[in-house]
């Protein structure tokens, strides 16, 4: 039995198959520049990126369900809280682990027992001062290009309210857990309910179906609270607890009942068909976009041999295409300026934005606590503050988001105007993978080359949740003081000690507001410094993808020239036999061009 | 010194001609309890095992139980000479419910009453276990469903039917949730009395099912429990925090010779048992068990995965011969025996201050609707609030509550100290001593006040720690006094 019973199916391989033939093409034509993007777009229809966070409210067996999925004991699973940092899981040839602490510039590598061993479990002090976990491991169900995220639990009464919230954006899914030791709470059904407005995919799985008896009823009347939420949904049973043993010992009716071969089955059609859909949407445009430079210089060589006296004027013309590409290389360019200013002005704006909504917090939280009484509102006050927090924050995400996307679509238009007559048009977006984007630098440089990552099309879903989740976990690290150093704790109303607690009061009040705007000021600065980050790594980006395309052209239109001149000089009797040579790559390429647009169509 | 409970009742009987009549009645019935048993509510979300755990306490299955949602209204299980069934409507009127008993189980025919208008169920049962506290089963807070969460957060209003109507709570919970500690927080009663660590007792409830059904998870839950115990979330709303399996309590102490053999035949299938305990549909559906599947059903529901693994693992192991052996041995377990052994030192001992205190702040209330239009009502607020802050009794529970908070900073030994002076049982006891002796009693009351009062006045002290440094010399010289009057006659 294996790890990975996700079924490798046919309609993408077909995809696959084209795209082995155009890498083919630009070798047999030495573009190894055309190559590249379509050996990183076969890498991609192979091992399509999804993202999957694992959500829930705290001790419902979201760890050990993760474990249960990758085979591997990777997550630290316990009976006390056990989960305290967003750990991120994905595929590595060896195993490693960065740890990301709140303020530091990069991750750390660490001994990979951090992220897994119980025994190095760190200290709630520690764990706070920890952002991120990232876990590579060389792993079955991993390699099939899924990343998984764990998420410390919902609810608990010594942890935040607004966490929850970070991970509505995250990812291609959110599985979200919840046990069958009693029906979906109010709480539980008021996050899926504001997560499935978010997220494309969100599954629910009923876990330790091996624990209680009564597990039917509980998600039979699970069943209908979802449908009565417009969520129609049925929880997956799962017990984790089955899983382990049936891979231990490789009892095949066990693993059935422990319900994870159909969550793999639901994971399977439900989110990696989505992603691969999309992976096999954009080889197809990489695709279509090499074919058209490799026919270029085909079709200028076949002109200059059948016209040769038209061969100087034609030479004449893509010398010039040349040249305009060309200029557009060249610092000063109008679509250069377009995307720094883009950039700037959308670094203003989501930044006066979002401290109008940190003002905004500062002002209502002024509001309440002139009325609040302290020793029983602070919990409720301080979950309001990180959930509007965490709402300001998400807003942050989306404008940069949209506005890099925005930026990206006028850049194309700009150099479309400029040069009209490129015969290719630039591809719109580069490649970002995200989940990478958080490792640390050099790695970043690494993977982060215009045609390297594995990412997506746009910062949207996946990358925008990753980011998003981060910033959060960011939020949520910023200490917001519980009730203890608030001091609550009645005092009974004596008379004596009326005018006391009268006192108290005032300084509760105080100290509370200090407490907030403290936590308003750390969230600010550890935000206005990721989004500084962001944006200008987004900007770097998408001018070297923008570069790199224009390369590929420039390339494109000196081969058709220098094929041009070959053909004018081609000798008489050789002619016929070199077009006949060409005509066959052209009916090949044409052929290869009907396939995409016919193969597009069925997507 | 009078008690609390004298000087209360003589008030509101002096007050009582001039009052409205209807005002009236509510004190009579809040003064009547000053002569029943402490109340304790069960409380906990949704599913925490609140009613099975009643059950467990009463030793008796009275309590419905489900998988779903279950218990629908506020239930008070109070000692009675026969059987008698209720539910009192809101405008007081008493219905009388046909009940059965089925299987050792009660079933009260409910199902017609309407969701709304029912303050409350009231059941009477000659239980002895009763005699020592009422109990109140509450329906879950936390519910999907809006109705029920509306009704649930009507549980903490004020009234006869409320949780406000116990004198004190337990409160079960799986883990700490946020609306845990919520609930504990609005549980206070800011006018007069908070919940607090004085009589809020939290449970770490299903605690086999926290430590995973695991053989060991009972340790397990004493370790989490401990770790609330620090938790400050928790600190300064309940005195404490233990690890419980209602249900296994609530099997032991009603367990069956049947049941007993049931488990005794599963356990020597031995091999094959360890494949059914993998789970609880391998257990159901185990095709060649030795006793029939409706058996496997009923043992299911009864002991649980937990229970099933620990009973079969000690009867094979011979650890017990009897079906006495097995209750006792699953009680201990359970936890049980704890939880009883903190509700007598918490609430017990000072069931009767804890009552008197919760009547004078429901009379309160009563006097503070009343007053704006009754001249004698408002004489009777006045009067009452003069009452609290001159009782002796009401101002040591407040120094318990500020000492256990944490809140005049005591050390643990002064706490210790404070617990034991308001304990309410005999001097020896509130002193510490082995035993009575009327000499040494009142020399050493006498020594422990002079080292009070020197206390106070500290100029690094601030009003709360004063006030508290005041209240206990006070007790010590109260208990010089009394022990030098018994010395003389
Ligand atoms: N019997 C049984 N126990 C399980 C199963 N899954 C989880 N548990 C137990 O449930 C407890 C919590 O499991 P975790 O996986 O740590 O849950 P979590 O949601 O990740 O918890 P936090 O990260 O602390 O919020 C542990 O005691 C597990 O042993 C299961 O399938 N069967
Ligand atoms: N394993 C185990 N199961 C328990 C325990 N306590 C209760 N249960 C089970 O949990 C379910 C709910 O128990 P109840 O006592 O009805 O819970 P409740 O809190 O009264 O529920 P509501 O009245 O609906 O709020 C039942 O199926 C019980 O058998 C326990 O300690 N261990
Ligand atoms: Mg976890
Ligand atoms: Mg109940």
């Amino acid at each position: 039995m294996t790890t990975t019973e996700l079924p490798a199916e046919a309609p993408w391989a077909a995809v696959l198959d084209l795209v082995e033939v155009g890498i083919g093409a630009a070798n047999a034509h030495g573009r190894d520049d055309l190559e590249e993007p379509l050996r990183v777009a076969r890498l991609r229809l192979m091992r399509p990126q999804s993202v999957i966070a694992v959500v829930g409210e705290f001790k419902q067996g979201k760890s050990s369900l993760i474990n249960g999925l990758v085979g591997e004991e990777l997550c630290p699973v316990h009976d006390d809280v056990a989960t305290t940092t967003t750990t991120v899981l994905r595929y590595g040839d060896s195993a490693r682990c960065l740890v990301t602490r709140h303020g530091a510039d990069a991750a750390e590598e660490v001994d990979p027992a951090f992220a897994t061993g119980i025994g190095l479990r760190p200290s709630p002090d520690e764990a706070a001062a920890i952002q991120r976990i990232e876990l590579e491991w060389p792993n079955r169900f991993l390699a099939t290009g899924i990343t998984l995220i764990d998420t410390p639990g919902a609810g608990s009464a010594s942890r935040d309210a607004g966490l929850a919230l970070a991970f509505l954006r995250v990812a291609d899914a959110l599985i979200f857990v919840t046990d069958a030791s009693a029906p979906l709470s109010g709480d539980e059904l008021d996050f899926l309910k504001s997560a499935s407005a978010y997220c494309p995919v969100v599954m629910c799985c009923l876990a330790k179906t091996d624990l209680y008896p009564h597990w039917r009823e509980v998600q039979s009347i699970d069943e209908s609270l979802l449908a009565g939420a417009g969520l129609p949904a049925r929880p997956i049973p799962v017990s984790a607890a089955l899983r382990i043993i049936a891979l231990k010992e490789g009892d095949a009716g066990l693993n059935r009942e422990s319900g994870f071969p159909e969550l793999l089955q639901v994971l399977s059609t439900g989110v990696l068909e989505e992603t691969k859909r999309l992976a096999a949407h954009r080889a197809l445009l990489d695709l279509d976009a090499a074919v058209h430079q490799i026919r270029l210089p085909v079709l200028a060589e076949l002109q200059a041999l059948k016209s040769p006296d038209l061969a100087a004027p034609a030479l004449a013309e893509l010398q010039s295409r040349r040249d305009r590409v060309e200029q557009l290389r060249q610092a000063g360019s109008r679509w250069g300026s377009v995307l720094a200013e883009g950039f700037s002005d959308l670094a203003n704006e989501t930044d006066y934005r979002f401290r109008g909504a940190l003002r905004e917090l500062n002002k209502k939280v002024d509001r309440i606590l002139e009325t609040a009484d302290l020793r029983h509102d602070w919990v409720q006050i301080s979950g309001e503050v990180r959930t509007d927090m965490a709402l300001a924050v998400r807003e942050l995400v989306r404008s940069l988001e949209e506005g890099s996307a925005d930026i990206a679509r006028r850049v194309v238009s700009v150099i479309a105007e400029d040069e009209a007559e490129i015969a290719v048009p630039v591809v719109a977006w580069p490649d970002i993978d995200v989940s990478r984007y958080w490792t640390e630098k050099e790695q970043r440089e690494l993977s982060l080359g215009a045609h390297a990552g594995l990412g997506y099309a746009s910062l949207k879903g996946a990358q925008g949740g990753i980011i998003l989740a981060s910033v959060m976990a960011g939020v949520a690290g910023v200490v917001l003081s519980t009730t203890a150093t608030l001091g609550v704790g009645a005092v009974f109303g004596g008379k004596q000690i009326w005018d006391e607690r009268k006192k108290k009061t005032t300084q509760r009040r105080q100290q509370a507001r200090t407490v907030v705007r403290q936590f308003i000021d750390d969230v600010q600065f550890d935000v206005s410094k990721t989004t500084r980050d962001m944006v200008r790594d987004l900007q770097r980006l998408q001018r070297e993808h923008f570069a790199t395309e224009l390369a590929q052209r420039i390339r494109t239109q000196t081969e058709a020239m220098e094929a041009s001149q070959r053909g004018a000089q081609t000798a008489r009797e050789n002619v016929s036999r070199r077009v006949a040579e060409l005509e066959q790559t052209i009916q090949g390429t044409d052929q290869l061009l009907k396939s995409t647009s016919a193969l597009r169509g069925s997507l | 010194m009078i008690p609390l409970a004298e000087r209360l009742e003589v008030l509101c009987q002096t007050a009582r001609p001039s009052l409205p009549l209807e005002a009236a009645n509510e004190i009579d019935a809040a003064l009547e309890r000053l002569r029943g048993p402490l109340r304790l509510a069960v409380a906990g979300r949704v599913k925490a095992g609140k009613s099975t755990l009643l059950n467990a306490l009463l030793g008796e299955r009275l309590a419905p139980t489900d998988a779903g949602e279950r218990t629908r209204f506020v239930t008070w299980y109070e000692h009675g000479p026969g059987y008698q069934v209720f539910a009192e409507r809101e405008d007081g009127e008493l219905l009388p419910l046909r009940f059965e008993r089925n299987d050792d189980e009660l079933v009260i025919n409910e199902s017609e009453l309407p969701d709304t208008g029912i303050l409350r169920l009231i059941v009477r049962w000659p239980t002895a276990r009763l005699r020592r506290f009422t109990l109140i089963d509450t329906p879950g807070l936390g519910s999907a469903s809006p109705a029920r969460r509306a009704a649930a957060a009507g549980l903490l209003a004020a009234g006869q039917g409320g949780l406000r109507a116990a004198d004190a709570v337990v409160y079960l919970m799986q883990h700490a949730h946020r609306s845990d500690v919520a609930f504990l927080e609005a549980f206070r009663d800011p006018s007069l009395v908070d919940a607090s660590p004085v009589n809020a007792l939290a449970l770490l409830s299903r605690a086999d099912e926290i430590g995973g059904g695991r053989p060991d998870a009972m340790e397990s839950g004493l370790r989490i429990a401990e770790r609330y115990r620090m938790d400050p979330a928790l600190k300064g709303l309940v005195g404490t925090v233990l690890p419980v399996c209602g249900l296994l309590a609530e099997s032991a102490v009603t367990l069956r010779e049947e049941e007993y053999e049931l488990l005794v035949r599963l356990s020597l299938a031995d091999p094959e048992a360890d494949q059914a305990l993998l789970s609880a549909d391998r257990f159901r559906s185990w095709d060649a068990s030795p006793v029939l599947p409706a058996s496997l059903d009923l043992l299911l529901d009864r002991f649980g995965m937990f229970g099933l693994r620990y009973a079969l693992r000690a009867i094979a192991g011979g650890e017990v011969n009897t079906s006495l052996d097995l209750a006792r041995l699953l009680l201990e377990v359970s936890g049980l025996p704890a939880l009883d052994r903190a509700l007598e030192l918490q609430f017990g001992s000072r069931a009767s201050r804890l009552i008197s205190y919760s009547v004078l702040r429901d009379v309160t209330s009563i006097a503070n609707r009343i007053a704006a239009d009754s001249e004698a009502g408002r004489d009777l607020l006045y009067a009452l609030e003069e009452l609290a802050s001159s009782s002796h009794e009401v101002d040591e529970l407040r120094v318990l509550h500020l000492a256990v908070t944490g809140e005049n900073g005591f050390t643990a030994q002064e706490t210790a100290e404070v617990e034991r002076l308001a304990s309410g049982g005999d001097a020896h006891e509130r002193l510490g001593t082995g035993g009575p002796g009327g000499e040494d009693t009142r020399r050493l009351a006498i020594y422990r006040a002079a080292a009070w009062r020197a206390r106070v006045g500290d100029p690094l002290h601030d009003p709360i720690q004063d006030y508290s440094c005041e209240v206990l010399t006070r007790s010590y010289e109260a208990i010089a006094a009394e022990a030098a009057g018994r010395a003389s006659t």
